[in-house]
């Protein structure tokens, strides 16, 4: 069904990620007591254009990483619709939905648990072509070593358990996990909170060069403006659930239009005038 | 790696298991054999040197548990006895040790009926044992599928089931199991009765393995690894192989090593109370019932060390399970 | 807060009224009663044995048997014991008395030994001290309740120190002195023996919440503020370690009449504990039940406070999300 709707429009402008009223509702009706029901989205309409670079900002609780994981198919929405390519991603069959999960990937925030501490650094980023079957041994190592060596991680760490590596060597195995199965889009929930500032802005790099030449869509969420202003063409501010605003970096930074996006744009740090980065 | 208080409990723990296996042929006497004109008879004293002050290379023993020294009976091993099936496959009657009749060898003395306590000790484990073992996996196994039930769909099913866990933790055990006991015939063949007993208990316990596991399930479900896992295609049976069970066996087998000492006490303190298993089956904890009389607790302190093996066992299960604890806490989070 | 009481004592109720038909419908089903072990002597003729099986109700049916014990519960007899001739409800009061007495002097003993030791054990510099009292609670802990009990027992003949067993010495005396001063003598050994059984679980969760609660960032704080330990200790680590401790002490009420049954009958303490066991040998069904729904009673009353207690110690609790 996906390689259908490929074919039949490449370059139309359909939006590669398209969310639509998307409402998610947590809480359950336990036994002799009322349900306490959050409501974490409420009627989100979001999407992401191919190759594009867009922030996702918002206070925490906000709803952020529930749109996140609902987008990547982690989480069921209580209504509204994700669409991948035009394609409610509800209605791909078991199948395609392997490989519909491959094409979007997700990178966590916390770098102690995105790694199974027990896995070598090797094992850890060639995972996804463990399980998809891709490969054989010598062919999947090889794609894990490259994509490390691409993120900076010398090749001796491949045969190091995950337990040995530090917070921020973590996290670069698990977006060269991410990156080994070519997927079309990543969401970066909160990834470079464990990074220092010199690594993450050289990680960025990375990931702008990347967009260029695969036409990588990226996805990030944060809470760092002044990092993501550099990178992002588009930004998203969310609120209780819901999108707020929406519009491209440069005038959002000009002009914010929602009051929150206010305290956040003003918050950004700046060196005094005089002083030279 | 392995510390060695704990490789010393494992040994320790091995070597009581052994000696429960091969029980019959470790022990003199069967644990039925009555020598009433020995009733009550202390431990029968060891000698190396006689009473001419010569020097035996095979230690003995004088007649009449120690009384007669006239009388010198060397001990003897790998010697005739009485008779028994080994494994029960084929009959045997060799003994690792023995002293040739009319002389007596009571290492830790005897009971009310002239029954030597160390065959009887040697007996007695395997009943304690067995039951400790049978109940423990019964209480884990079942608590292990209703927690994982429980917190991987969560919903009405994980509150019925913590429901239920709740009421369960909330009774008093040994009060819920004596009046479960009870409604065992009190005359049912003290085999069955001992089983359905020991079932019992093990499946009462299900409670606190069920909630451990839940927990367990719930936390690990949630991992990163776990969830990155999942975006990436895998299966739920992946999932558990790879990622799941390595960390829940640590614990289960942790528990494990916490709950076989807990149900062989249990075990013990039902026998001494009358309800476990009966007369002539040796079990530790019948074996200590006989304390209670005031003339046994007065001059035959020898009945009081069956209550030493399962001191020994649970002080072994507990070192291991705190050394597992230990590395399990080594992996961060 | 009364709302919240209101609501677990509802369930407390739902749930003795299960655990009563639970054990009623186990105890029935069981072959054989009381009437029936009369069998074996001969003296009794069958018609003697049929007409008690007819007073008794032994002849009725399940549900209607169920019926006449709850009438019989709201009259406050908790049903008839076959062995004494006397409604349940008055055979187990005077019992019950002694077994709260039994209990609650071992759980004062028992926290208060239990909170200086692991609190020791937590703050003490010296590593010797720690060790010891770690491995002496090890040991004390896989020791059967049972040793425990019997070794107590043997102390007691050996040294004649203490009366050994019962509740009661034959003192003629009226004074309230000497009557106390007895009964003191005979709690002696019951008490120690409970404390000892359930000391090594207090003392490592003293220990394990106090050493939490002095690691915190909190503590830390305060420590570089330059709060004198001592102050630190009693008035900040020692609130944060009560939650967990709170929740123990709900819990540690099941094992202390568990524990109690088994030195009730050891030490032959006339409490609730021992009066099951006999009335389980003998199959009498109504006291079996009455001891059972009693003991869960005490179990749920101690959780209830515990709960009770922790909301109040706990300002986290009452915050309303």
């Amino acid at each position: 069904m996906i390689e259908a709707d490929q074919k039949r429009a490449p370059f139309s402008p359909v939006p590669l990620i398209a969310v639509q009223g998307l409402t998610k509702d947590y809480g359950r009706g336990k036994l002799f007591s009322k349900p306490r029901i959050t409501r974490a989205l409420d009627n989100v309409d979001f999407y992401l254009e191919r190759a594009s670079a867009t922030a996702l900002i918002g206070a925490s609780g906000s709803g952020k990483s529930t749109l996140a994981r609902c987008i990547v198919g982690l989480e069921r929405a209580t209504s509204g619709s994700v669409k991948y390519r035009g394609c409610d991603i509800r209605r791909i069959r078991s199948d395609d939905h392997w490989q519909y999960r491959r094409k979007i990937q997700i990178v966590f925030q916390e770098p102690a648990t995105t790694i199974n501490p027990r896995f070598t650094a090797e094992a850890a980023v060639s995972e996804p072509l463990r399980i998809a079957g891709i490969g054989n041994r010598r062919e999947r190592r090889e794609a894990a070593l490259y994509w490390m060596d691409r993120l900076g991680l010398p090749t001796e760490y491949a045969d190091r358990p995950a337990l040995r590596l530090s917070g921020g060597e973590r996290q670069r195995l698990a977006i060269a996990r991410a990156l080994i199965s070519s997927p079309e889009a990543i969401i970066f929930d909160e990834s470079f909170s464990a990074l220092d500032i010199p690594l993450a802005r050289r990680v960025l790099t990375f990931l702008a060069g990347l967009r260029q030449a695969q036409n990588l869509t990226c996805l990030f969420i944060g809470h760092d403006l002044a990092m993501l202003a550099q990178v992002c063409s588009e930004i998203a501010v969310m609120h209780a659930g819901r999108i707020v605003e929406r519009q491209s970096m440069q005038s959002f930074l000009r002009s914010p239009a929602h009051r929150c996006s206010r305290e956040l744009v003003r918050s950004i740090p700046s060196l005094p005038s005089g002083w030279t980065a | 790696m392995i510390r060695v208080k704990t490789a010393i409990a494992c040994g320790v723990l091995a070597t009581v298991h052994g000696l429960a296996l091969l029980a019959n042929f470790a022990a003199p006497y069967s644990f039925a054999a009555q020598k009433r004109e020995f009733a009550f008879a202390p431990p029968t004293a060891v000698h190396w040197i006689d009473r001419h002050a010569h020097f035996h290379w095979r230690p003995f023993v004088y007649g009449s548990n120690g009384e007669d020294e006239s009388r010198v009976y060397p001990i003897r091993f790998c010697t005739r006895g009485y008779s028994y099936r080994f494994a029960g496959l084929f009959p045997l009657n060799r003994h690792v040790f023995g002293v040739d009749a009319p002389g007596v060898l009571f290492l830790l003395g005897t009971d009310g009926f002239g029954r030597d306590q160390f065959s009887r000790l040697l007996a007695g484990s395997r009943i304690s044992l067995t039951a400790g073992w049978l109940a423990a996996i019964l209480s884990l196994a079942l608590g292990a599928v209703l927690g994982g039930i429980s917190g991987y769909h969560g919903g009405l099913l994980d509150d019925l089931i913590m429901r239920m866990s709740e009421i369960s933790l909330a009774l008093p055990w040994l009060y819920l199991l004596l009046a479960g006991r009870a409604f065992l015939p009190l005359d049912a063949p003290s085999s069955t009765a001992y089983l359905v007993l020991i079932s019992v208990v093990g499946i009462l316990g299900w409670a606190r393995p069920a909630r451990l596991v839940r927990g367990l399930t719930l936390s690990l479900r949630e991992r990163g690894y776990v969830l990155a896992a999942r975006t990436f295609g895998a299966s739920g049976g992946y999932l558990l192989r790879t990622h799941i069970l390595p960390d829940a066996l640590s614990v289960l087998v942790t528990q494990m090593a916490l709950l076989v000492p807990q149900y062989i006490m249990a075990e013990v303190t039902l026998s001494f109370l009358g309800l476990g298993i009966d007369e002539p089956v040796p079990s530790w904890g019948n074996m200590l019932a006989g304390v209670q009389h005031y003339h046994v607790l007065v001059s035959s302190w020898w009945m009081l060390l069956p209550g030493v093996p399962p001191a020994v066992v649970a002080l072994c299960c507990f070192t291991i399970a705190d050394s597992l604890a230990s590395r399990a806490g080594a992996i961060p989070l | 807060m009364i709302r919240f009481a209101l609501r677990r004592a509802v369930h407390a109720a739902v749930l003795l009224v299960v655990i009563s038909l639970c054990s009623f419908s186990l105890l029935q089903l069981a072959p054989g009663n009381y009437v029936d072990a009369m069998r074996l002597d001969v003296s009794i003729s069958p018609d003697t044995a049929a007409a008690l099986r007819a007073r008794y109700g032994l002849n009725q049916s399940l549900p209607a048997r169920y019926v006449r014990w709850w009438g019989s519960v709201l009259r406050g007899e908790f049903g008839v014991s076959f062995a004494y001739g006397m409604p349940v409800g008055s055979l187990l009061w005077p019992r019950i008395k002694n077994t709260l007495l039994l209990a609650t002097i071992a759980a004062v003993g028992l926290w208060t030994v239990g909170i200086v030791l692991g609190v020791g054990a937590a703050i003490t510099p010296s590593r010797v001290l720690e060790h010891v009292v770690r491995s002496f609670m090890s040991v004390l802990h896989s020791v059967p309740d049972l040793l425990i009990a019997l070794a107590l027992l043997l102390l007691a003949v050996r040294t004649r120190l203490f009366p050994i067993g019962g509740m009661t010495g034959l003192t003629d005396s009226a004074s309230l002195a000497a009557n106390a001063r007895d009964l003191a003598e005979h709690l002696a050994l019951p008490v120690t023996a409970l404390v000892l059984i359930g000391l090594p679980l207090v003392v490592r969760h003293v220990d394990a919440a106090v050493r939490d609660a002095l690691r915190s960032p909190f503590i830390q704080a305060a420590r570089a503020h330059g709060i004198p330990r001592r102050r630190i200790l009693i008035a900040y680590a020692l609130p944060a370690a009560a939650n967990p401790l709170i929740s123990l002490l709900g819990y540690s009420i099941g094992g202390l009449l568990s524990s109690s049954l088994l030195v009730e009958v050891i030490m032959g303490w006339p409490g609730l504990g021992s009066l099951l066991l006999e009335s389980i040998f003998s199959r009498d069904v109504h006291v079996v039940i009455g001891a059972t729904l009693v003991s869960a009673l005490f179990l749920i009353t101690g959780n209830l406070i515990s709960d009770l207690l922790l909301y109040v110690a706990d300002p986290r609790l009452r915050v309303k999300r």
